[in-house]
């Protein structure tokens, strides 16, 4: 008995021991699902192509009531698209991730599927219900529409979530938009930022010379919607050139105008619209103060022309930001070039240009100047990271990081050296300020030392509580990255690690 | 003479003894070895550990002479006691186991002191046709007449009562008459028997006992004058008591001679050694617990025989040791004059310890008493009287336990069969198992504890990435380690129940009753490693020779 008695407590007494010292629970590990500060999207298992994440968005809706911001990311075009739950509300989450068009034959179907994704707020396809936290996907086709405009070559996709079964993008409403020959269509564009019923869209497009690749016949379209759920052909936006009074797009060389189209509202509530034509080396700012849909768009009117403040700046304007950092309610441009191709590739020229520059007044000339000096947005070195032939400035995002209410620039530099991984790819994010940007007090992310990953290709701004989060796309390892800056618990350590 | 135990052969002739030796060494080396197993032990045999026994007392075999004595001793006493019929027949008794005549004279006595003057008369005269040359033959005839006439007188007297009482008329005058004279004769006849005397007094007897035998002896009176003449090999005498002197006389020796005081209704036991010159008496000693040893004046010379002991010895101042184990040995002085046979009877009082003698079924059983390592089976070992506490145990074998209760001055024996221990090799690789399970627990634990720390860190450097694979892994190291600690807890129960688990019976033993040792030891030296006949058959012979018998012990023990 006093055996038995021995055996029992020494088993206990081991097995304690061992059990407190080490601990037994594998459920220990479930913390860091949710305390990770990078949230990693992987490709979805679906996703059959290569360099996912090549184009990636994000936006934020009000869905079922309840706050949401989504990711929502191609391979470039023709591919799939995949949507990311990313934030509901309460949590960052990794997302089962959301797919439409997952068979690559149907996609192929549209050329360039996916080449391009513009998020906006509402569409409402008439008996369908209202839709909020759009995308629109724009494609192209080598046979416009029957019926259509000739000249309209695309065809795009509005995919939404609803009210009534949030995440379920499998309904679209096509669109048809932009003329053009039909081919090789690229757009850019955004959506109307909230506050409007109905929804609408500002899109540049323009085309590739097949043998030349030139850009040509760059326009930007305005692509509304009517009350009765109906989607009108995307109309052209005329701005007019006020020494020729004729619209720069039906100039003999219109290039590649529209390449980026951007917009965002100022403090006197009219929306600046921002349009690049990197072939001319110049961003036209033109303002609109009516109502859309319903005003005409001919009341989008020039107000001023950002030429390259370098004498030669190949590229200025692949590269447009719009958005404000110094909290003045005044956006500030970002124009930049895409350090990563081309014939400027591994030259710098980021210039941040103050949203107080704007003009006051509608423009008498053709290219009337900023009133106010640009910025150079320099790459600081940070964090062991160093920015010589980082391809800083390949992806621009802008959103409030720090939660200061200053907008935070966030970089892409897709080429930076990590850890001795050529081309892991860094993203740099600079504060904001009342006087504008601290580069000094960068910070350079990175969160794989794997050659080629190109982390920071695209960057973007997740929106969550009142601040922004950087998202990252890293397509030579197709995964997405969330970089949580935001302490979304209690005794979360992350709160300045970005800033 | 050589000391003797067990059983006492008589064979009639030395030849007998060649053949018993032939016998016993036949058996030693016929008989197969019996190699001890716990089949072969049973506890419920019969306890057969030498023990020593007490000489039989058998009456028939009991010197004659003694009997004799022992009759005339007891008649005495009873005459004493007033007894005076069971006197005579006591007396009657002593004549049965030797004839001699003095029983009949003091028979004679006896019926005279008990007023049966008849019956007296005829052992009167019946002493006188065994012994004409009595002295005071004629005195003694006297007497015979008396009491033949008083035997009559009363015989007349009571007639002439008888017909007093039944006369009548005429008749009862005359009767009443002859009754007078009947009375009156019988109260002179009663005084003239008065007048003889000598009413109390015994006749005793005398016997010589010479070595050689053929020796002459000579009874000589308080004068010096011869009373008495005769030879061996046993001389024997009724006399008178009084003061003589005993000569014994043979061509080849010295004359010797002693004087004696012979008492009333005493047998006179007179022993001559005329090689050693001088007389012996008789030694007899007497011990509640039979079986004694009884050693004269010298012990190393061995004890001279065993209790109830009689035996010659010289005449004078002897010390005497009596001892018997398991007792404490008393000592005596004691003063033997010419013809004396003076009993020594003693009350043995044990001593104040005891043995304790255990055998077991395993040749390589240990005994430990209260703690202490008292050596291997087959042992004997002897402790203070009381409780005691006894273990005994064998490499693989369940130990046997008990609480003995030690007799004083006796040995209690103890039989144990030990019994097999339950294996335990596959209770300790159980257990080894579980050691080892609990061993890859803890490491895997640790590694998933590593891996923990290392996410801890990279999430507080805000590095983290939510599809780290260490979390995984970490995961599975822990679902490891808990599996582990699950299998490990589980061998370490059934290893556990492998260990208690006994199917196997118990040890058992049996507590003998207590009873006598052999063979005496001290405390100083308490452990007696007895002969392993438990193991092997072994045959003893010890011889037995005294010259009036010849004889042997064979003891073989298996």
């Amino acid at each position: 008995m006093r055996k038995l008695r021995t055996h029992v407590l020494a088993s206990l007494a081991v097995c304690s021991l061992a059990s407190s010292t080490v601990g037994c629970s594998w459920k220990a590990f479930d913390e860091f699902e949710e305390s990770a500060p990078i949230r990693v999207h992987e490709q979805p298992e679906k996703f059959t192509l290569p360099n996912y994440g090549k184009v990636m968005v994000t936006y934020s809706a009000t869905i079922a009531d309840k706050k949401v911001s989504r990711i929502v990311a191609s391979a470039g075009g023709p591919s799939s698209i995949a949507f990311a739950r990313a934030w509901d509300g309460s949590h960052v989450s990794e997302s089962a991730p959301l797919l439409y068009c997952s068979s690559t034959t149907e996609c192929q179907t549209e050329r360039d599927f996916g080449a391009a994704l513009i998020p906006f707020e509402v569409w409402n396809p008439g008996d369908l219900g209202e839709r909020r936290g759009c995308v629109f996907v724009p494609g192209n086709s080598t046979k416009p529409e029957s019926g259509s405009d000739p000249r309209l070559g695309g065809r795009g996709i509005v995919l939404c979530e609803t009210h009534e079964s949030p995440q379920d993008f499998t309904l679209g409403q096509a669109l048809v938009e932009a003329r053009g020959e039909g081919a090789n269509l690229v757009y850019s564009g955004f959506g109307l930022p909230t506050g409007h019923e109905l929804g609408a869209l500002i899109f540049g497009a323009y085309s590739l010379d097949n043998k030349s690749l030139a850009r040509k016949n760059g326009e930007f379209y305005l692509q509304g919607q009517a009350r009765d759920g109906t989607a009108p052909p995307a109309v052209p936006v005329l701005l007019v050139d006020p020494a020729t009074q004729k619209p720069f797009s039906e100039a003999a060389d219109a290039g590649d105008l529209g390449f980026q189209v951007v917009g965002a509202f100022d403090r006197a509530g009219a929306l600046v619209i921002a349009v690049s034509q990197p072939s001319h080396q110049r961003v036209l700012v033109a303002v609109f103060d009516g109502e859309l849909p319903g005003d005409p768009v001919d009341k989008i009117r020039l107000r001023a022309c950002i030429e390259a403040p370098d004498a030669d700046s190949p590229g200025f304007g692949e590269r447009l930001l719009i958005g404000d950092v110094t909290g003045d309610g005044d956006p500030e441009l970002f124009i930049g070039n895409d350090p990563a191709s081309g014939p400027q590739q591994g030259t710098q020229a980021l210039f941040m240009f103050p949203g107080s520059g704007l003009p006051l007044t509608d423009a008498t000339e053709t290219c009337p100047p900023w009133n106010a000096a640009a910025d150079a947005v320099k790459c600081h070195d940070a964090d062991g990271v160093s920015c010589k032939g980082s391809a800083f400035g390949a992806s621009l995002a802008l959103g409030d990081v720090n939660a200061d209410g200053k907008g935070d620039l966030i970089v892409g530099a897709p080429f930076a050296t990590v850890g001795g991984g050529q081309q892991a790819g860094a993203v740099w994010v600079i504060p904001g300020s009342a006087t504008g940007l601290e580069p000094e007090r960068s910070t350079a992310l990175t969160v794989t030392s794997s050659a080629m990953a190109r982390y920071g290709f695209q960057v973007a701004a997740l929106h969550t509580n009142d601040r922004d989060e950087p998202v990252a796309s890293a397509p030579g390892i197709n995964e997405l990255f969330v970089s949580m800056c935001t302490p979304l618990e209690a005794g979360f350590g992350g709160a300045d690690l970005c800033l | 003479m050589l000391r003797t135990h067990g059983l006492r052969v008589d064979p009639p002739n030395r030849s007998a003894i060649g053949t018993l030796l032939v016998l016993a060494a036949a058996c030693a080396l016929l008989l197969p070895v019996s190699p001890l197993s716990a089949q072969d032990f049973d506890l419920e045999a019969p306890d057969d550990v030498e023990t020593p026994r007490a000489e039989p007392t058998a009456p028939s075999a009991r010197n004659p002479l003694e009997e004799a004595r022992e009759h005339m001793e007891r008649g005495q006493a009873l005459y004493g006691a007033g007894r005076f019929i069971e006197s005579a027949e006591e007396f009657l008794r002593a004549y049965e186991a030797q004839p001699f005549s003095a029983f009949l004279f003091n028979a004679g006595v006896a019926y005279e002191k008990v007023d049966d003057p008849g019956r007296a008369a005829d052992y009167f005269s019946r002493f006188l046709q065994t012994d004409p040359q009595a002295e005071n033959a004629g005195k003694l005839n006297a007497r015979i007449d008396r009491l033949r006439g008083l035997s009559r007188a009363r015989e007349a007297e009571l007639a002439a009562e008888g017909a007093a009482q039944g006369a009548s008329g005429a008749n009862a005058a005359s009767t009443l008459a002859e009754l007078e004279a009947a009375r009156s004769r019988l109260a002179e006849v009663q005084q003239q028997l008065a007048a003889l005397g000598g009413k109390d007094s015994f006749k005793s007897l005398l016997s010589v006992q010479t070595t050689p035998t053929d020796a002459s002896v000579l009874v000589k009176g308080a004068n010096g004058d011869v009373v008495y003449r005769g030879s061996g090999p046993k001389f024997t005498q009724t006399l008178d008591p009084g003061a003589y002197v005993v000569e014994v006389q043979h061509p080849k020796y010295t004359s010797i001679s002693a004087p004696i005081t012979v008492a009333p209704a005493v047998v006179n036991v007179v022993l001559a050694e005329m090689s050693q010159g001088q007389f012996l008496g008789f030694l007899r000693v007497q011990t509640d617990a039979p079986g004694a040893n009884v050693y004269v004046d010298e012990r190393a010379a061995g004890a001279l025989g065993r209790t109830p002991f009689q035996n010659p010895v010289k005449v004078g101042k002897h010390h005497l040791w009596i001892e018997k184990p398991g007792y404490q040995v008393v000592e005596r002085d004691i003063d033997i004059g010419v013809g004396e046979d003076p009993l020594v009877k003693l009350e043995l009082e044990r001593v104040d310890y005891g043995r304790i003698r255990v055998v077991a079924s395993h040749p390589e059983a240990v005994v430990y008493v209260d703690g202490k390592r008292i050596g291997r089976v087959p042992i004997e070992t002897d402790v203070k009287h009381g409780k005691h506490r006894v273990v005994v145990s064998a490499e693989g074998m369940k130990n046997w336990k008990e609480e003995v209760t030690v007799e004083r001055g006796q040995a209690t024996p103890l039989r144990v069969r030990l019994r097999p221990k339950m294996g335990r090799k596959g209770a300790w690789a159980t257990a080894a198992v579980a050691a080892g399970f609990l061993g890859a627990a803890i490491a895997t634990g640790v590694v998933g504890k590593g891996l923990h720390d290392d996410l801890d860190k990279d999430v507080s450097a805000g590095t983290l990435q939510s599809n780290d694979s260490r979390r995984k892994k970490g995961e599975y190291f822990y679902i490891a380690s808990d599996v582990g600690y699950v299998i490990a807890g589980g061998m370490a129960a059934l290893s556990t129940w492998y260990f208690v688990r006994d199917p196997l019976p118990d040890s058992e033993g049996r507590v003998l009753q207590p009873r006598d040792w052999a063979f005496n030891s001290s405390l100083a030296h308490p452990r007696v490693r007895l002969d392993n006949s438990l193991a092997r058959p072994r045959a003893r012979f010890d011889a037995d020779v005294a010259p009036d018998r010849v004889g042997g012990h064979l003891q073989v023990s298996f």
